[in-house]
């Protein structure tokens, strides 16, 4: 395992720049994960990892080495594919060896590693079958075992769940979990959905038109999101935002006015002016027949232990927020909201975002 | 009785079309069965009576004849050695040049490839007098090297192989690539045994074409121990009309096409999808 | 940070392509030069002049060739047959074919053994094919004749009659050559939906009208590639003439390939074939044209 360093790296095609001076640091043993739209770059940056892609400009460190002129096979990286991309005319066993044999190892030392390997992923019965053969999640499996047979410094992961089912897709989120924690290796994992950004990261970085929105924990991202882009995108119903038509400094916490009502914010006063929008998330919009906020009820989604109330504001703008696992809320009812504002978020005309809670 | 029942219930004009089509089979088997016929009959038999060919006494002496007296097996030999080799070297250089112009990206390599493609157009007839100079200029007439060399760069090949390779994910190469695999052996080891299917096809097509061309060998092959079994068919047949020997020619007709024939029953499947794809390309 | 790299330092860039992997092209483009567009040009530069391959002897005489071979006799004769050929041999194999697939497109045993008998002549060879075909036209000796003569018509040796021998040729040529458009078709078939004919037969379509409405137009791209397809291959005619009638009787069946042969290959004039040979280039660029047009076309409805 090794650290990965990234130094102003630029990536252009053609006239058109995907990445824009990157740089990033990934510790060694680190579960990273790149988040963001198709589209961002992501995959991009991954492939110019394992050397798939040439950097246009910049370097790329894995360990001591400086690597971005070494072509793919002498970067000590493997890679899991979005297609697993296995080879179909070899068998389970013979996908594993042909990084080994292509390096001359010796054939008992290829045998112990793939049967280690098949062992962590219970791939031992399937070891004779070729791809053909095997379920989506068996090739997945493969996948990652290919991976894990080249005891890589660094693994890196290309949307790898994108192909599976929903219950499938949970179950493998921990297997690859347990896995970091198992081999302790690098990881690098790509991916547009956020859940799997949230549940398996040690660090995400946020990425948008090829430049990094934010870097940091999983918590961190969702609760002190840097801009609203990181906002918007992290966090499934999305955060509501609303625009600010004035404001003022109670006791040093800014009072937003949306429309017609006063909402007070936990977000520090200081220093911020301009436009502003404010930003709750819908858990912290709760119905409340005594809140400040007044809306209509337009659909309402029963997830059974909470219910997610989609209303209209009276200026016509939409907001989504949260009830108690038995609601007696339908279309058309009027119902009220009360804001958690310590949980508030304020964004200036830039973007960046200003946050209720402190930093850990 | 069940088909017998699909057919009444069938409307005219189809019905009218399926009879064509059974007359037409009829019409095609035909000549078959006559010159199978007439290969198992006496050849003085045939001079008295020619239609005597739909009855009794049949025999196998042409048969036995040919394998004494013809050249045929020597022809036959020729045959297979210039078709096997022709097709082997079309699918060795259809495929290294398929592979590079799918995978490998020099500079200028869509210009290269667009120049390669520009001998589709090109018949083969329309270059047989300058080839056939050009093979005499190094006095190689009457060789396999005449016989084999021609044709061995197609544009065909290189056009089907390219677009075979080009649709092989690129993901397992770039897979390959990871696990160190050099640039020849992810050609040998995870191209090509993907593009099997593509090499069938452009390998039963070139085999056909070889073992049944006529005109190349015709100029080329000139001495009787060289003709392929093609040319040599056609030595034989050149007077046909005066020829007493009716029944041994047609003896040598069938026992000529009776290979490919029973080839192309084993591997119908094959045969009709390498002639249709390479048709429709 | 910088622990293996000085700032500023130029590093070797990742490598895309090597010179050695241009030795995967190399083998093909040799060939390909040297055996095809050299022959090619040579062919080209030939047809200017007059070149004994007999003798080895050659001489430039721009455009003489060209005069001489528009002049020929036997050269238009040959043009003509050509067409003459094409235009009685490309329809039976396209309306054949097309209605041999129409009623074989079924899973059905009976079906498939007559498919495997129609493409079957397709796989024998040209010299097969004539010594079989001699065969049945031979004079009276012949299956042809032996058939008129059962029903009183008579025999008519049809190779041996000018006016007729081009048919005997022809229809040998439908007989091997059907197995081609049949299958092309029978692929195109295969790719129409199915759900197109429930959906016929849901708006109370009749046979004929699904067949004309429905069938054809959706084969249709298939039906004109087969067209020329077949057109090309035609023209090139050479084999069943060479074999069956030598040109014979009376120039009635020389083909333009056949006079390019006789040409470079009896009488030994190489530029006076040449420039045969450059005719039917053109004509052969015009049908490839022709085809990649076609083959370019969306398939319409």
């Amino acid at each position: 395992m090794s650290r990965i360093d990234l130094v102003n790296i630029n990536k252009k095609f053609g006239s058109y720049e995907a990445i824009a001076d990157l740089s990033l640091a990934i510790d060694s043993g680190e579960f990273v994960v790149f988040l963001g739209p198709s589209g961002c770059g992501k995959t991009t940056l991954l492939r110019m990892i394992a050397g798939l892609e040439a950097v246009t400009a910049g370097e790329i460190h894995i360990g001591d080495r400086r690597v971005e002129h070494l072509p793919p096979g002498q970067r000590g990286v493997a890679m899991v594919f979005q297609s697993y991309a296995l080879y179909p005319h070899m068998t389970v066993a013979q996908n594993m060896a042909f990084g080994l044999r292509n390096i001359g190892t010796e054939k008992s030392v290829i045998e112990a590693k793939i049967a280690e390997a098949a062992r962590i992923l219970q791939l031992e019965t399937l070891l004779d079958r070729k791809p053909g053969q095997l379920s989506g999640g068996q090739r997945q499996r493969v996948a990652i075992g290919r991976a894990i047979v080249k005891s890589p410094e660094v693994f890196l992961f290309d949307e790898p769940l994108s192909n599976l089912d929903a219950m499938l897709r949970a179950r493998t989120r921990v297997e690859i979990a347990r896995l970091h924690q198992t081999l302790g290796a690098t990881m690098v994992f790509v991916t547009h959905d956020q859940i799997e950004a949230m549940t398996m990261a040690q660090k995400i970085v946020v990425m948008s038109n090829g430049k990094i929105e934010q870097v940091g924990a999983p918590l961190d991202i969702y609760r002190r999101p840097a801009t609203r882009f990181v906002a918007s995108f992290v966090g499934v119903p999305a955060m509501n935002f609303l625009d600010v038509s004035n404001t003022e400094a109670v006791r040093g916490k800014l009072h937003v006015r949306v429309g017609e009502t006063m909402i007070p914010t936990g977000v520090p006063a200081a220093g911020l002016s301009g436009p502003l929008t404010l930003g709750i998330r819908p858990e912290a919009l709760r119905v409340d027949a005594n809140g400040t906020i007044a809306a209509k009820v337009d659909v309402v989604e029963r997830l059974g232990d909470k219910t997610i109330i989609h209303a209209m504001l009276p200026g016509g703008q939409a907001v989504v927020g949260e009830d108690g696992d038995t609601s007696a809320l339908t279309f058309g009812d009027q119902v009220r909201f009360s804001v958690d504002s310590a949980r508030t978020h304020v964004f200036d005309a830039a973007g960046r975002g200003h946050h209720a809670e402190v930093a850990p | 009785m069940a088909t017998a029942g699909k057919t009444v219930g069938m409307p005219l004009g189809e019905r009218l079309a399926l009879i064509a089509v059974i007359l037409l089979a009829i019409l095609w088997l035909l000549p078959l069965v006559w010159v199978t016929g007439v290969s198992l009959k006496n050849n003085t038999e045939l001079v008295v009576n020619p239609g005597a060919v739909f009855s009794a006494p049949y025999t196998i002496q042409n048969y036995i004849d040919l394998t004494k007296t013809s050249a045929l097996g020597t022809w036959f030999r020729n045959s297979l050695i210039v078709s096997l080799s022709h097709t082997v070297l079309v699918l060795i250089v259809s495929c290294l040049a398929g592979y590079g112009f799918a995978r490998i990206e020099f500079p200028g390599r869509n210009a290269v490839f667009i120049f390669s493609l520009v001998g589709l157009a090109i018949p083969g007839q329309a270059i047989i007098v300058p080839l056939h100079s050009f093979f005499n200029a190094f006095d190689l007439h009457n060789t396999y090297a005449a016989l084999i060399i021609p044709g061995i760069a197609t544009p065909f090949g290189i056009f089907l192989m390219t677009a075979y390779f080009r649709a092989i994910p690129a993901e397992i190469e770039e897979a390959a690539r990871l696990d160190n695999a050099s640039r020849f052996k992810i050609f040998w080891a995870i191209a090509l045994p993907l593009a099997v299917p593509a090499m069938a096809t452009l390998g039963i097509f070139t085999f056909l074409g070889t073992w049944n061309d006529y005109l190349w060998p015709l100029i080329s092959a000139t001495r009787p121990e060289m003709y392929t079994l093609t040319v040599g068919l056609a030595a034989t047949q050149t007077n046909i009309d005066q020829s007493e020997g009716l029944g041994y020619l047609m003896a040598q007709s069938v026992f000529a096409g009776l290979p490919m024939l029973i080839l192309y029953i084993f591997f119908q499947k094959y045969v009709v999808r390498a002639v249709a794809g390479a048709a429709i390309r | 940070m910088s622990r293996t790299s000085q700032p500023g330092a130029r590093a070797p860039k990742l490598r895309t392509w090597h010179w050695p992997e241009l030795l995967f092209i190399a083998p093909f483009l040799i060939l390909y030069v040297t055996f095809l567009l050299f022959p090619m040009a040579w062919g080209f530069w030939m047809s200017f002049n007059y070149y004994d391959l007999f003798a080895g002897f050659s001489e430039y005489i721009g455009l003489e060739n060209y005069q001489q071979l528009f002049a020929d006799q036997i050269y238009r004769r040959a043009v003509v047959n050509t067409f003459v050929f094409v235009a009685i041999t490309v329809p039976p194999l396209v309306i054949l074919g097309l209605l041999i697939a129409l009623v074989l497109n079924r899973q059905t045993w009976w079906s498939a053994v007559l498919r495997t008998l129609f493409f079957g002549s397709t796989v024998l060879s040209v010299t097969i094919v004539t010594l079989i075909w001699r065969g049945v036209y031979l004079p009276q000796k012949g299956l042809l004749d032996n058939f008129l003569n059962a029903i009183g018509v008579g025999g008519i040796g049809i190779l041996q009659d000018p006016n007729l021998a081009l048919v005997g040729i022809a229809v040998t040529t439908v007989w091997w050559g059907i197995g081609l458009p049949m299958v092309l078709f029978l692929a195109a078939l295969q790719q129409v939906p199915g759900e197109i004919y429930e959906a016929a037969k849901l708006d109370n379509a009749s046979p004929w009208q699904t067949l004309w409405s429905i069938t054809i137009p959706s084969i249709w791209r298939t039906v004109v590639l087969v067209i020329i397809i077949q057109i090309i291959a035609h023209f090139q005619v050479f084999g069943q003439i060479n074999l069956m009638t030598g040109g014979g009787p009376n120039n009635s069946t020389r083909s333009m390939v056949q006079f390019i042969y006789e040409s470079g290959f009896r009488q030994w004039t190489a530029g006076f074939a040449s420039a045969a040979a450059q005719v039917l280039f053109v004509i052969m660029v015009i049908a490839a044209g022709l085809q990649f047009w076609a083959s370019r076309r969306k398939q319409e409805f």
